[in-house]
């Protein structure tokens, strides 16, 4: 007996592969323009949960590797990029967190609780909005993937990984148990926004 | 201008290295202490041990928890092993925990050199083990070629196995094998012709000791087991005997740290060996032996002192009696020399001092028999020793007329 044609397996297929990508929100993040820069907040998108959040609460520091995309209206054409690598620990004396961005200049921040600390992050990634049509339509697709404490970084780039690396991070599929997060909001227009 | 260059190189890739990143905000915070869940500390090295022990009373390092758990996750073939760090009982202090979980699902095949030693009297000696480890199962197969240990050189094949989980991590289960051919030297022969009373050479043996070891509480564990021992006599006729003992080790191991960080490490033990007619052994025998060794280490000075004791009530075949004057005890003597068929009564003290690795120690001991009084000698050295078990030393025998110092060097742990 066949259950499922070969066609409607294949929708199945698809949709299964589409559950097993990483959450996706809508409208989750908002643009704002400060001095000829954009930058991004978001009050849905919470990556400090989960594992992470248990090696955390372990005494253990967890590097985020955060992506912001400005996409065209098509969602496929790049029209800027901005990532870097944030090291999240919790104080165990004080239960605060503590965040350093891993690029130089280093800033850092802590005291701060979780939402102020995905927000920290979030604000220490901004694109110059030199290059953008005022009227032509774009989305802001923000990824956030946590490094495994066992993941290796080449000699040298510990201190600010390059944006290529970044951009390939993001590129791999995802595996079994990654626990990327993705947002994406759309579209903004650069005359719309204060 | 090319050395200039190179320098810059390595300037700026020690940069690099010593630019790894650590923000961890408890890294500000002292280790209270260190425990192991899911595994004992008897089951990993000494030397590992006392690295994770030597976390406490330093600052809270990431990157040194991650180190020691993948060695710990090498030495246990676990398949996780977890740093886990939570408050103190005080401020501003922390406590950490490694968590082991299960064994590793790859089988594993290692080798290992426990003891390779020359000795400028002696000479060659060495263990040379293959280990197989499968789940809580690990077996091993050896060959050893020894004349450092014993009366005689024994040279032949180990194997064992080891069941490290009998239902608790408390209770090991092992059984080892040893088949080998003996050397003897010529003033162990011409010895033993002076004296009757002491058993004769042997050209095989061979040892099966089945073992069951508690780990009471830690850092104490006791083992227990019997040890059949089959021996072919040359003399008067080819024949083969057996001595079968009942077996006891208590052993104790712990290093503390004082509130100023200096370490101090303390090692006991009790052995027993007990052979009767009622295992069927052509022997009668009860050989104790007591050992206790004190080490101190402050900074980058140390100093040990060690003390081993003896005795043998009854008729021992020659591998249980005592020796003195090898790479280990009464370094600067000669064996051979000094007790060339062994004794059935020792003592033996050392006391050593070392200053990054390099050491000078004073070694005193007498061995004697029964019915005997023991003639105490003394040695001294000189040497270096590291600790990975590398060690090289030159140690004089302290007696009137000549004498000749002993070189040692090699790996032993």
């Amino acid at each position: 007996m066949v259950l499922f044609s070969r066609r409607t397996r294949r929708w199945w297929l698809a949709a299964a592969s589409a559950a097993s990508l990483p959450c996706l929100y809508a409208q989750t993040l908002s643009v704002h323009r400060e001095l000829g820069r954009l930058r991004v907040s978001s009050t849905a998108v919470q990556f400090l949960e989960g594992a992470p959040l248990a090696r955390l609460h372990n005494g253990a520091s967890v590097v985020f590797v955060i992506q912001l995309g400005l996409l065209a209206n098509n969602k496929t054409t790049s029209l800027a990029r901005s990532a870097a690598r944030f090291e999240v620990s919790y104080d165990l004396w004080e239960e605060k967190f503590a965040v350093t961005r891993l690029a130089t200049p280093r800033k850092t921040a802590s005291h701060l609780t979780s939402y102020e600390t995905e927000a920290w992050c979030l604000d220490n990634l901004t694109f110059s909005a030199a290059g953008i049509a005022p009227d032509s339509p774009f989305w802001v697709r923000l990824d956030v993937r946590p490094e495994e404490p066992n993941e290796v970084t080449p000699l040298g780039e510990d201190l600010g990984a390059t944006l290529a690396r970044l951009v390939d991070l993001f590129s791999r599929p995802p595996r079994a148990g990654d626990t990327r997060k993705r947002a994406e909001a759309g579209p903004f227009r650069l005359k719309d926004l204060r | 201008m090319g050395a200039r260059r190179l320098a810059l190189l390595f300037g700026a890739a020690a940069g690099l290295i010593w630019a790894q990143p650590a923000f961890n905000i408890n890294s500000r915070y002292t280790v209270e202490s260190v425990d192991i869940a899911g595994s004992s500390k008897t089951q990993i090295s000494r030397g590992l041990r006392a690295d994770i022990e030597g976390l406490v009373g330093q600052k809270l390092s990431q990157e040194a928890l991650d180190k020691l758990a993948r060695r710990m996750r090498a030495e246990l073939h676990a398949r996780l092993v977890s740093p886990k760090v939570a408050k103190g009982t005080q401020p501003e202090q922390v406590v950490v925990l490694f968590e082991v979980k299960g064994n590793a699902g790859n089988r594993k095949f290692d080798g290992s050199l426990p003891k390779a030693i020359y000795h400028s009297r002696q000479g060659w000696s060495g263990v040379l083990n293959a280990k197989f480890s499968s789940g809580d199962s690990r077996f091993n197969l050896g060959l050893a070629d020894d004349g450092d240990a014993m009366v005689e050189r024994f040279a032949g094949v180990q194997a064992g196995y080891e069941n490290r989980h009998v239902g608790t991590d408390h209770v090991r289960l092992g059984f080892q094998f040893a088949s080998y051919h003996t050397q003897w030297s010529r003033q162990t022969l011409a010895e033993l012709v002076a004296e009757p009373d002491v058993p004769g050479i042997y050209r095989t043996r061979q040892d099966f000791a089945p073992t069951v070891t508690l780990v009471v509480i830690e850092p104490l564990t006791i083992t227990v087991g019997t040890s059949f021992q089959r021996f072919q006599q040359q003399f008067p006729a080819a024949h083969t005997e057996a001595a079968n003992a009942v077996t006891t080790t208590l052993r104790f191991a712990r290093r503390l740290e004082d509130s100023e960080g200096n370490n101090h490490d303390l090692e006991a033990g009790y052995s027993l060996h007990a052979a009767t007619r009622s295992l069927d052994s052509d022997y009668v025998y009860a050989r104790h032996t007591v050992e206790a060794e004190y080490g101190y280490r402050r900074h980058h000075q140390g100093v040990e002192v060690k003390f081993i004791a003896g005795r043998i009530a009854g008729r021992p075949p020659l591998f249980e009696r005592f020796v003195l004057g090898n790479a280990r005890t009464l370094r600067g003597w000669d064996m051979h020399e000094l007790v060339p068929v062994g004794g059935t009564r020792m003592a033996y003290g050392s006391l050593g001092y070392d200053y990054r690795g390099f050491q000078v120690f004073y070694d005193t001991g007498a061995i004697w028999s029964e019915g005997e009084s023991g003639d105490q000698k003394h040695s001294l050295g000189v040497g270096f020793g590291s600790r990975d078990g590398f060690f090289l030393a030159l140690a004089f025998p302290i007696r009137s007329g000549r004498a000749e110092p002993m070189f040692m060097t090699g790996i032993a742990f």
